[in-house]
């Protein structure tokens, strides 16, 4: 192993312009040379790999850059192969040691609701009407407290329960109508037609929850407050396989209620 | 004791004339090799590094004697004329990223050798190197800062340290990979 070095801003840079094919051939060739000379460099040029790797998984590589990368680099097996573990690397690390967001999302407001509806132009007519009904309602909504679900906002983990990281919690307070639940979809698991997601509660009994709402990134669901009591919960979630089958994703969702 | 007629030995004495400081070299070139064939897009960079090393040792007895300057050059030269070659073999188009040079992996192998690689490593390793791979962008500066601060080291010092864990936990997946490979199909997937 060669010796360690702090790599310099101009060196990381020369190396991303090589990576990418941009560098002037007198460039390259200095830039070769010295990787057939120097052990440390070397060790640098791994280091810059491993970063320009990382943002391309990221997907925060310039066009580019990323056309650059993938012409000469990614053409390779060992190019591929690194993408595939630096893949699964990232999203490991954003499962067990990520951090779990716990935030209430307040329900729509009594004016939103009423500027909603005036939006709609074939109700104008009726809401005017109505209007000192719905003032007098209003007035009993305004006075009830918001209901407003709590969320988390999960990735999946591997681990099994009871080890690795600790779980994310949520509290239920009174009055709180469930648990809005965002799930991560894993890299690997992304694109598939449909998802199904199932709740594991703490005695291992299983039932299915539906999907309130996905889009490339996230599925969600709600989990009404009666179906949850204290203790430890894992989600399971399918994807549909071409082959019209639901197929687990490996590992869970945990969270805990408290 | 060496025979002075095996052309390998005779190579490394062209690089040195202390036989270790010639092996160190020799393992630099050709770890050098490698970098620059993947990054050049040239598959299979061993088997080209293996054929780089072949023809300077067959061309040796011929420019050894009035050889000027670094072996390395040499070597590069050498390599530059393979990655030509290479890149005038290639069937596939560059402009899209070819997706079955070698058949992948199952995903769920790579996931299962991350999981037992991670498993061998301590536990504040482990949580050292997802937690390095936490954040991106901005938020990856300001984490890694407070990530080396806590450690009482430097920043460049933490790359380091977290580079070396990546390549072991890259090296046993890859193993783990080729392990599983051989297991189910009697041939591993890898060859080096």
């Amino acid at each position: 192993m060669g010796g360690v070095a702090t790599i310099t801003k101009e060196h990381e840079n020369e190396i991303r312009r090589y990576l990418f094919g941009q560098l002037p051939e007198a460039d390259e060739e200095r830039l070769e040379l010295r990787l057939l000379s120097d052990p440390a460099f070397g060790e640098e040029f791994d280091t810059v790999v491993d970063e320009v790797t990382d943002q391309y998984v990221r997907d925060e590589l310039e066009a580019a850059e990323r056309k650059g990368f993938e012409k000469s680099y990614l053409t390779t097996a060992e190019g591929q192969q690194k993408v595939r573990f630096t893949s699964e690397l990232l999203e490991r690390a954003a499962a067990e040691r990520g951090p779990a967001v716990v935030k209430p999302i307040p329900e729509p407001g009594l004016f939103d609701r009423i500027r909603a509806l005036w939006q709609v132009q074939s109700l104008r007519l009726a809401a005017t009407a109505a209007a000192v009904a719905m003032i007098a309602g209003g007035a009993y909504l305004a006075l009830r407290p918001a209901m407003s679900y709590a969320t988390l906002a999960l990735s999946i983990s591997t681990a099994s329960r009871g080890e690795g990281p600790a779980p994310a919690k949520v509290k239920l307070e009174s009055g709180v109508p469930g648990v809005e639940v965002n799930l991560a979809i894993p890299e690997q698991a992304k694109g598939a037609k449909d998802y199904r997601v199932k709740l594991v509660n703490g005695d291992d009994s299983e039932q299915d929850v539906p999907i309130e709402k996905r889009d490339d990134q996230t599925v969600t669901i709600r989990i009404p407050a009666s179906s949850l009591t204290r203790g430890q919960y894992a989600i399971k979630m399918f994807r549909l396989t071409p082959d019209g089958n639901f197929t687990r994703i490996q590992g869970s969702y945990f969270f805990n209620v408290e | 004791m060496t025979n002075p007629k095996d052309p390998f030995d005779a190579l490394l004495e062209w690089l040195d004339a202390d036989r270790e400081k010639a092996g160190q070299r020799y393992e630099v070139i050709r770890a050098g090799l490698i970098r620059i064939f993947v990054s050049k897009g040239v598959s299979d960079a061993e088997y080209y590094t293996d054929e780089v090393i072949d023809r300077v040792i067959r061309r040796l007895p011929e420019i050894q004697a009035d050889y000027v300057g670094d072996p390395a050059r040499y070597f590069h030269g050498v390599a530059r004329n393979i990655v030509m070659e290479a890149g005038r073999r290639r069937e596939v188009p560059t402009e899209v990223m070819p997706q079955g040079l070698q058949p992948d992996p199952p995903e769920s192998d790579t996931s299962e050798c991350l999981t037992k690689c991670l498993q061998q490593l301590p536990r504040d390793k482990q949580e050292f190197i997802l937690d390095y791979h936490l954040y991106h962008g901005h938020e990856k500066v300001v984490h890694h800062r407070e990530m080396a601060s806590e450690l009482s080291i430097t920043e460049g010092a933490l790359r380091t340290r977290a580079h070396h864990l990546r390549v072991n936990l890259e090296k046993c997946v890859l193993r783990c990979i080729d392990h599983q490979g051989k297991n189910k199909t009697g041939v591993p997937r890898h060859s080096n």
